[in-house]
């Protein structure tokens, strides 16, 4: 130790060599090495913007959930009388045909990735609403953890893909801007999703796609049933002024909403939480399917899966019409002899 | 928040920065206190509570200082508050870091089966106790100014060297928060700090978080490991551990240049150290220094008192005696390895880390003062290469001990690179080429200049692969600058996975 201490700390302070060991420069030369040694991460991580908005990039991403990214808003005057909107658990669990042949009414599948009703919003819900007839029903269904707000799972790439493909890049710049973290995950993914892409062939979708045209809108991802349950979920209640607030801002022009909480397998560590926190917030109560019939997280169904939900929902919405002819009936009367009076 | 994550990169360190830049003009007071309150978020944002136990210790040292520095011309008083002081501190240490892992070994040992709870080591207590126990006893004999609280409050928080050091002087530091100084960015002390705190990314990024996974995996098959695996493994070990606390303190040196404060290095090649004396001055340097100054030299001078109390001579010649080395030189080197093996961490594999690496200094001492020069095992030893290899092998083995999980795991560990458990190829097969990535690092760590030598931050340059030339010496120009830059892309290309640095654990 001894002579350790000779060199240890004691001389190297004086290591450091004083102004003359940097060739006496401008500060303007050292500004520009800063600029030019910045601006190549910044340019890498940019380049990424142009790789999103191409047209092939949402099938070189290999992301499922981007493989039909416009279907919300190419939906021109169709109609229907039932619009299923929300997260994941919707587009891969309720089936517009399913519901259609349940219920007889027109239906629609226009739900979305959560991250991009995180970062869009209800864009595409309002976007068909601006280009169609208003619906009987709007049916959003979601996770149990999606109808909790606040949460910071921002940097999930569908929301971000989306926002650069449908708004601007000066629309879409301070989204980036403001959370800096996340646009950086979002850009190194892009960049990777890409260049796979040109080492390896992107996955098959053909059978998610040929479900999803088949069914209009119904995405079934390519996954064997799920064997056992995912131990590792948190779950907080949900926020319940959200759930009003979506409630009040859609039902006009004589549509009803429907807000559901998602079906969990029956083994989920979190039913019993989920069971009693989505009582009195959402118009269905939580469905305990067999573990069998999801296909990923715990969350998204196989086609057997969603069949089954679907059917659940078609007998939800003929419910609500029964209730909602019940309610009429009475006023209907007391019109009609109202009139007779009048007369 | 690590210095290697996304969150420290694109947010903190530009609104810091940027913050500073804006605030030099308005003076020292309103600069050094937004470094002081953004060291404390950086520290918060690991956990908001430990803050509190951050700013308590600050406080409590700080109330420490101006009563020992009033009281210095009354040595009986100014002892009992240094004692509490420093007693105080280590208390506060042990709790968090010792008590419960040896309540688990009492337990254990005695099947007791008591149900004890962890408590979360709170990161960077070790360096930020032992940083403001030298500011006491330094102050204690004058060899220390007191300070104002938001200056003490920065010495002490000052965010590149929280968490893992290097263990600043406040000799070194704190003038360079006085009064006088013209704050403000300097735009070649940005480009400077920037440049070194690239290197130590792509230490930490592109190399040490390379060497990882084999290491961990060898490590955590210590029983069964052949002779080959073994030395895959503490070869990939003995670089992750390096190039992971190495970048660390680049990252850490090049942060504070960018704010135009200077660090102390903390390595300078230790792999080419010739000696285990010469390992040491070249390996976490500043805790060498400090061990010297704070355990060495008052265990040297009690020991030397001791002798002459007894009528004993303190001469050159009286080292070369059984009794004069054991006490001069023997008892103060091991005792204060002892320490440093238990700073370390509580298992019994730190504290024979400590002693053996005691043991080697003591011999290489004893070397040093009984060879008979021109000897043949002497001129062998001296050629750089055998001392060199030697030196690394010793090292190789202490730091068994240092990265194993218990002292059974570490011996298993040893017997397998002696071939306990066969010499066997059969990792050589079982390897991704990956896992021979150290025979490339290797070559550049005993071979190729350091980052103080590449940034020509040094007066000289040890002879390296290029001689002794500035081949590779950083010239702030565009050629450097696209260099780094690109070294960039390639760090964020594999930044999306970050791992934490192994010093702060201690």
């Amino acid at each position: 130790m001894s002579d350790g201490s000779r060199g240890a700390g004691d001389d190297s302070g004086a290591n450091i060599e004083d102004e003359s060991s940097i060739p006496t420069t401008s500060p303007l030369r050292f500004q520009a090495y800063v600029s030019l040694m910045l601006l190549i991460p910044a340019l890498f991580l940019a380049s990424s913007i142009p790789i999103v908005r191409s047209k092939s990039f949402p099938v070189e991403s290999g992301d499922p959930f981007l493989l039909n990214p416009d279907y919300a808003f190419s939906l021109k005057h169709v109609d229907c009388d039932v619009v299923i909107y929300g997260d994941s658990t919707a587009l891969t669990g309720l089936d517009p045909t399913a519901v259609s042949r349940a219920t007889g009414l027109k239906t629609c599948n226009i739900a979305q990735a959560q991250s991009i009703v995180e970062i869009l919003g209800m864009l595409a819900l309002d976007t068909y609403l601006k280009n169609n007839a208003p619906p009987k029903y709007i049916v959003m269904q979601f996770a149990p953890e999606t109808l909790t707000r606040g949460r910071s799972n921002f940097f999930w790439p569908e929301g971000l893909t989306l926002l650069l493909r449908k708004e601007s890049i000066f629309q879409a710049l301070p989204t980036f801007i403001l959370h800096p973290v996340e646009a950086y995950h979002f850009s190194i993914w892009a960049i990777k999703a890409k260049l796979a892409s040109l080492i390896e062939p992107p996955v098959d979708f053909a059978s998610t796609q040929a479900i999803f045209r088949s069914r209009g809108g119904l995405l079934i991802l390519p996954k064997p049933p799920e064997t056992h349950c995912l131990n590792d979920i948190a779950y907080t209640q949900p926020t319940v002024d959200w759930v009003r607030m979506l409630k009040e801002k859609y039902a006009n022009k004589g549509t009803r909403v429907l807000i559901n909480v998602s079906p969990l397998p029956s083994c989920s560590p979190i039913a019993a939480p989920v069971e009693a926190g989505v009582r009195n917030v959402t118009d269905n109560s939580l469905s305990l399917y067999p573990v069998g019939l999801f296909c990923d997280l715990d969350r998204h169904l196989t086609l057997e899966g969603a069949e089954r939900a679907s059917l659940e929902l078609g007998k939800q919405l003929l419910a609500a019409q029964k209730a909602a002819a019940v309610r009429h009936e009475p006023v209907r009367a007391f019109r009609m002899t109202e009139r007779q009076h009048v007369k | 928040m690590l210095f290697n994550s996304p969150e420290f990169l694109f947010c903190y360190l530009p609104i810091v920065l940027f913050g500073y830049a804006v605030l030099a003009r308005f003076g020292r007071t309103a600069v050094v206190s937004w470094l002081a309150l953004s060291s404390l978020a950086f520290y918060a944002y690991w956990r908001v509570e430990f803050v509190f136990l951050l700013l308590g210790s600050v406080t409590v040292n700080y109330a420490c200082s101006r009563t020992i520095w009033r009281l210095r011309d009354r040595s009986r008083p100014l002892m009992i508050v240094l004692t509490l002081a420093i007693t105080a501190n280590l208390a506060t240490l042990a709790f968090f870091k010792y008590l419960f892992p040896l309540l688990h070994f009492v337990s254990d040992t005695l099947a007791l089966h008591a149900h004890l709870t962890n408590v979360i080591l709170p990161l960077g207590i070790s360096f930020f106790t032992f940083t403001q126990i030298a500011y006491l006893v330094d102050l204690s004999q004058e060899t220390a100014e007191p300070q104002d609280f938001i200056s003490y409050v920065l010495f002490v928080t000052f965010f590149p060297h929280l968490i893992a050091g290097p263990i600043l002087h406040h000799s070194e530091v704190m003038p360079q928060f006085a009064k006088g100084r013209d704050f403000g960015l300097k735009w070649r002390d940005v480009a400077l700090g920037m440049s070194w705190f690239t290197l130590g990314l792509c230490k930490k990024v592109l190399l040490a978080d390379r060497f990882a996974p084999y290491a961990n995996a060898a490590f955590a098959h210590t029983g069964s490991l052949t002779m080959t695996g073994a030395w895959i493994g503490v070869l990939n070990y003995a670089l992750q551990l390096y190039f992971d606390f190495s970048g660390y303190s680049d990252m850490a040196i090049g942060l504070a240049r960018m704010f135009s404060i200077e660090f102390p290095f903390n390595f300078d090649s230790p792999y080419k150290a010739t000696s285990i004396i010469d390992f040491w001055a070249r390996w976490h340097m500043t805790l060498t220094r400090y061990l010297t100054l704070y355990l060495y030299n008052p265990f040297a001078m009690w020991a030397n008192r001791r002798r002459a109390a007894l009528g004993k001579p303190n001469s050159r010649k009286a080292l070369r005696t059984v009794g004069g080395f054991g006490t001069l030189v023997a008892f103060p080197t091991i005792a204060t390895m002892l320490l440093a093996g238990i700073w370390h961490g509580a298992g019994l594999q730190f504290i024979i880390f400590g002693v053996l690496h005691g043991l080697y200094l003591t011999v290489n001492h004893a070397w040093r003062l009984l060879r008979r020069e021109g000897s043949v095992l002497s001129r062998v030893i001296a050629r750089p290469a055998m001392s060199v290899a030697l030196t690394f092998i010793a090292v190789l083995i202490a730091q068994v001990f240092f990265r194993s999980a218990s002292t059974r795991n570490a011996l298993d560990f040893v017997g397998s690179l002696v071939g306990r458990h066969g010499v066997g190829f059969r990792e050589f097969r079982n390897q991704p080429p990956h896992a021979f990535l150290f025979l490339l690092a290797l070559p550049v760590i005993w071979f190729f200049p350091n980052t103080q030598e590449i940034l020509k931050q040094v007066s000289t340059v040890r002879a390296n692969i290029f001689g002794s030339s500035t081949l590779i010496a950083w010239r702030a120009n565009w050629l450097w600058a696209s260099g780094l830059g690109s070294l960039l892309v390639v760090v964020l290309w594999y930044m999306t996975d970050t791992s934490s640095f192994l010093y702060f654990q201690f």
